[in-house]
């Protein structure tokens, strides 16, 4: 008897609370509705010219916390616009393969880290936005395909004159900040940690942070204890630097290999293994090796090594390198230390994408090791213990648990460290008590709001901040309607409250971004440029303007016989 | 004889169940969207050298000759090269395989034992407040997450009194030179304390209740009268006579919970910055890396079947019924 009561007590209850819930969305509808209708609007407007669902991903909020509050953040403005929008969460690879590689999409962000070779903005200008990067696995995600500012980016690419290249620069930036196929939402502060009383002379970079090679060549150490502990997120993965793929292993591949010119922390090239460089024409680089520098095992760095690596890398096709070299000819030997690079076209970034990437390899060790393993067998060869010629030596490396570098005291430029001890965190929390507890001295990830409260319990912890000058970029698929109409596309940008996104989700560590070339690129950024920042008035007119309509419901319409307008004259 | 016909009987199945299974985890895998170059997508990989990536792994071709391939290779025993790591998948899940070994098996067998005695001795003093409060506590400590027991742990006798590490395997720094001095020091046992006894307390409670429920049904038979009727001393026929019987189905549990302890604790790993096979079958199934993915989950799947015959035939043995039927 009881029970039957008790159930039958469930069921209204659970009906009242349906009932409710059902009553408190058609409000919230109606509240949205009202704002944007139009009432002077008499026209019959037609099912098929409204304009079609957005559809938009994010990431889950443990992937990433920043992309899914942001998104929400976004697709709310997007609705109030009077837009349909479909918000889908994603585990990233499968976001990445649909998106990034198959241009499947309507709209996601990613986050673009700023790595030292894109401080020549080669990366976000040219093979981000140039119309033949827009096929299947190319980089130009959003599909922008506009003939006046191709023609920019063929002579950005191919022009060696660098003031010449930053004038076409500050053009493609001026055409991209208004055409917004894939606009640059904020750059985040990289917010870092070290032990001050341990170690001194840290330097950061614009969008490596604490990894930066030069980070780990300059620190100095205050104590005996001269060897480093650095904390990170998860462990490399392997280190053969032909078919490396992830960051965190080519930081550590840069700290046993020495390429022949850096990039250093302003962005500048500067001679490395090559004594000097001279640019001979566009095609011809001539290089002068230094004489002085010497493989870890004990055997001289030689131009014959130089070419052996170049060469090595187009007969394997080693991925890695390959993606490096694509311009390069040939490499050939003049003299005991020179040597002069042909590229097969005028190639601009060769340096800064190219040369400044590619780790000379020991002839001596991997020429022995492709005779006995073969083409497909050396790109799958552990590389253990790893022989470079760079200020750092490989110890020793226990997978997901530890890795030491000794330092290498005949290096041209010798880390004041004695070593480097890298330690994985399975997750950031670790690293932020690893840190308050002294088991590491330093770390290169990304601290949160609610990390440092720990860290600034603690006097010796120190905490730094640089912008990166990469950014969390809005993806839109111009391949798809309605992105491809520019007035859209703009509206929805204006609609995107970078301020609150910077205030809310980043707690003020982040600074709005409205160039593809960050601002605290001083050498490359555009700072004339149209800064489209929140402003739903200006999206509604934007939109107006382009003769939209809304029905009674505060749902947009294309105009009457529309034609999408791609960019803007 | 019979029970010879038994065995052989099971291995068969045994065969065919790792079949199948092969060929699932080959094509579940490959069904995810993806493929492990999109994970390295944003670390700039032009299309010809994600071209060339793909080519190296052996993706280019169609599935179902990457599938003969597979089989192939697996029966001269090659289960492929991880693609994360450039080297054999085999080499990879061994270290990690190692260390959640001994992590794991040492914490169950602690669970069981604590488990079963425990649970033999509340089902002796069945329906006494000692029982009562003894089965509600077991619950609790089933429903506790590992991850929430190992956080307490570590914010006490880590970062509070500071007299356990706070995770890894060793002292950042620790070198060694074989598997022997790996295992056996100070050091590593130190290391190892807290993230067995997180696990051990996770595993505890289901042997615990699983022998006291076996244990309530051999108290009631005849035999366990009989015993009492003799005039035996209750100690003699608690251990003699109902735990052993009562012991069966806590076999059954030991040999899943062994089994599926090879895939590793996820949790507890990640609590504890512990390098074992579970934080890596994530990795392998994120970065969509086939062959670590593959590997590990064929492993689990041989030792669950494995540990799973090793109870049947012990089954045989101690109750000659099963094999008869």
């Amino acid at each position: 008897m009881t029970k039957t009561r008790l159930l039958l007590l469930l069921f209204v209850f659970l009906m009242v609370f349906n009932f409710s819930a059902c009553t408190k969305t058609e409000e919230t509808d109606q509240v949205n509705g009202s704002q944007v209708s139009e009432p002077e609007d008499t026209i019959e407007l037609k099912a098929e010219e409204k304009v079609p669902t957005l559809e938009f991903w994010i990431t889950s909020q443990t992937y990433d916390s920043i992309r899914y509050e942001a998104g929400l953040m976004i697709s709310d403005a997007w609705k109030k616009l009077g837009f349909d929008v479909d918000v889908k969460t994603m585990e990233w690879t499968t976001m990445s393969a649909e998106g990034m590689s198959a241009h499947k999409h309507g709209a996601f962000m990613v986050q673009w880290g700023g790595k030292a070779e894109r401080i020549d903005p080669f990366h976000w200008l040219y093979t981000m936005h140039y119309s033949e990067e827009s096929a299947e696995g190319g980089y130009n995600i959003a599909g922008y395909k506009n003939m006046r500012y191709d023609k920019l980016a063929d002579e950005f690419t191919t022009i060696m004159d660098t003031s010449i290249r930053k004038e076409k620069s500050n053009k493609m930036q001026e055409l991209l900040a208004s055409d917004v196929p894939q606009p640059p939402i904020v750059h985040r502060m990289l917010t870092q940690v070290y032990n001050k009383d341990r170690f001194s002379n840290v330097m950061p970079s614009m969008g490596e942070g604490l990894y930066s090679f030069w980070n780990w060549i300059n620190i100095e150490p205050l104590t005996d204890d001269a060897i480093i502990k650095f904390g990170a997120v998860n462990d490399i993965k392997l280190l053969n630097p032909l078919t490396t793929t992830t960051g965190q292993d080519i930081y550590i591949l840069n700290l046993i290999y020495d390429t022949l010119v850096k990039i250093d922390i302003k962005g500048q090239i500067v001679p490395w293994l090559a004594e000097s460089y001279n640019v001979i024409d566009d095609e011809t680089i001539e290089v002068t090796l230094r004489d002085d520098v010497k493989f870890h095992d004990g055997s001289p760095l030689t131009v014959e090594d130089v070419k052996f690596t170049f060469d090595f890398a187009k007969e394997v096709k080693a991925p890695y390198y390959l993606s490096k070299i694509k311009a390069l000819e040939s490499v050939e030997i003049l003299g005991d230390n020179q040597l002069v690079f042909k590229l097969s076209e005028p190639f601009a970034p060769f340096m800064s994408n190219g040369l400044s990437l590619v780790g000379i390899l020991p002839k001596h060790i991997w020429e022995s090791q492709y005779e006995e393993l073969g083409a497909e067998g050396i790109l799958s060869w552990p590389n253990t213990p790893t022989i470079g010629s760079g200020p750092f030596k490989f110890n020793y490396w226990r997978p997901n648990e530890e890795m030491m570098l000794d330092t290498n005291k005949e290096h041209f430029s010798n880390p004041k460290v004695d070593g480097i001890l890298r330690i994985p965190y399975a997750q950031a929390y670790g690293l932020v008590q690893a840190l308050v507890s002294g088991e590491i001295d330093i770390t290169g990830q990304n601290m949160l709001p609610l990390d440092l409260e720990e860290v600034d319990k603690v006097n010796s912890l120190q905490t730094i901040d640089i912008a990166d000058q990469g950014s969390y970029m809005l993806h839109y698929n111009m391949r798809k309607e309605p992105f491809n109409d520019v007035n859209v596309r703009r509206a929805l940008t204006f609609a995107v409250p970078k301020q609150a996104i910077v205030d809310v989700i980043f707690g003020g560590r982040a600074l709005k971004a409205f160039s593809v070339v960050g601002e605290i690129n001083e050498a490359w950024h555009n700072p004339n440029i149209e800064k489209i920042d929140y402003d739903m008035e200006q999206a509604r007119k934007e939109l107006q303007n382009a003769g939209f309509r809304w029905d009674e419901n505060g749902k947009i319409y294309y105009p009457e016989n529309y034609v999408p307008l791609e960019y803007l004259d | 004889m019979r029970i010879l016909k038994y065995i052989s009987k099971r291995v068969l199945m045994l065969i065919i169940t790792m079949l199948v299974l092969i060929t699932i985890i080959f094509f579940l895998f490959r069904i995810l969207p993806g493929n492990p170059v999109s994970m390295y997508i944003d670390s700039g990989l032009d299309r010809e050298s994600q071209e060339l990536l793909l080519k190296h792994y052996g993706l280019d071709k169609p599935y179902l000759q990457q599938y003969i391939i597979y089989l192939k290779n697996l029966i001269k025993g090659d289960l492929g090269n991880s693609f994360q790591y450039g080297k054999p998948a085999i080499e990879v899940i061994y270290e990690r395989f190692l260390n959640t070994m001994i992590l794991m098996l040492t914490s169950i067998i602690i669970a069981f034992a604590i488990g079963i005695t425990t649970g033999a001795v509340l089902a002796w003093k069945r329906g006494t407040k000692f029982d009562l409060v003894g089965t509600i506590i077991a619950l609790i400590v089933r429903c506790i997450p590992a991850f929430w027991t190992g956080m307490i742990l570590l914010s006490v006798f880590s970062y509070k009194l500071n007299i356990l590490p706070a995770g890894g395997m060793h002292t950042p720094g620790h070198e060694f030179e074989n598997i022997i001095q790996k295992f056996l020091n100070i050091d590593f046992l130190k290391h190892m304390i807290l993230p067995t006894i997180t696990s051990a307390f996770y595993s505890l409670a289901t042997p615990l209740l699983v022998m006291r429920t076996s244990m309530l049904e051999v108290v009631k038979e005849d035999y366990i009268e009989m015993a009492y009727a003799k005039g035996l001393k209750e100690k003699y026929i608690l251990n003699k006579h109902a735990v052993r019987t009562a012991l069966l189905p806590v076999i059954t549990i030991f040999a899943v919970q062994a089994g599926a302890a090879i895939g590793g604790a996820v949790l507890i790993e990640t609590v504890f910055r512990w390098p074992g096979m579970g934080r890596e079958i994530v990795l392998a199934v994120s970065y969509r890396d086939y062959p670590l993915a593959q590997a590990a989950f064929l492993l689990i799947g041989v030792m669950t079947a494995l540990f799973n015959l090793i109870a049947d035939i012990l089954y045989a043995f101690l109750d000659p019924r099963v094999a008869l039927s």
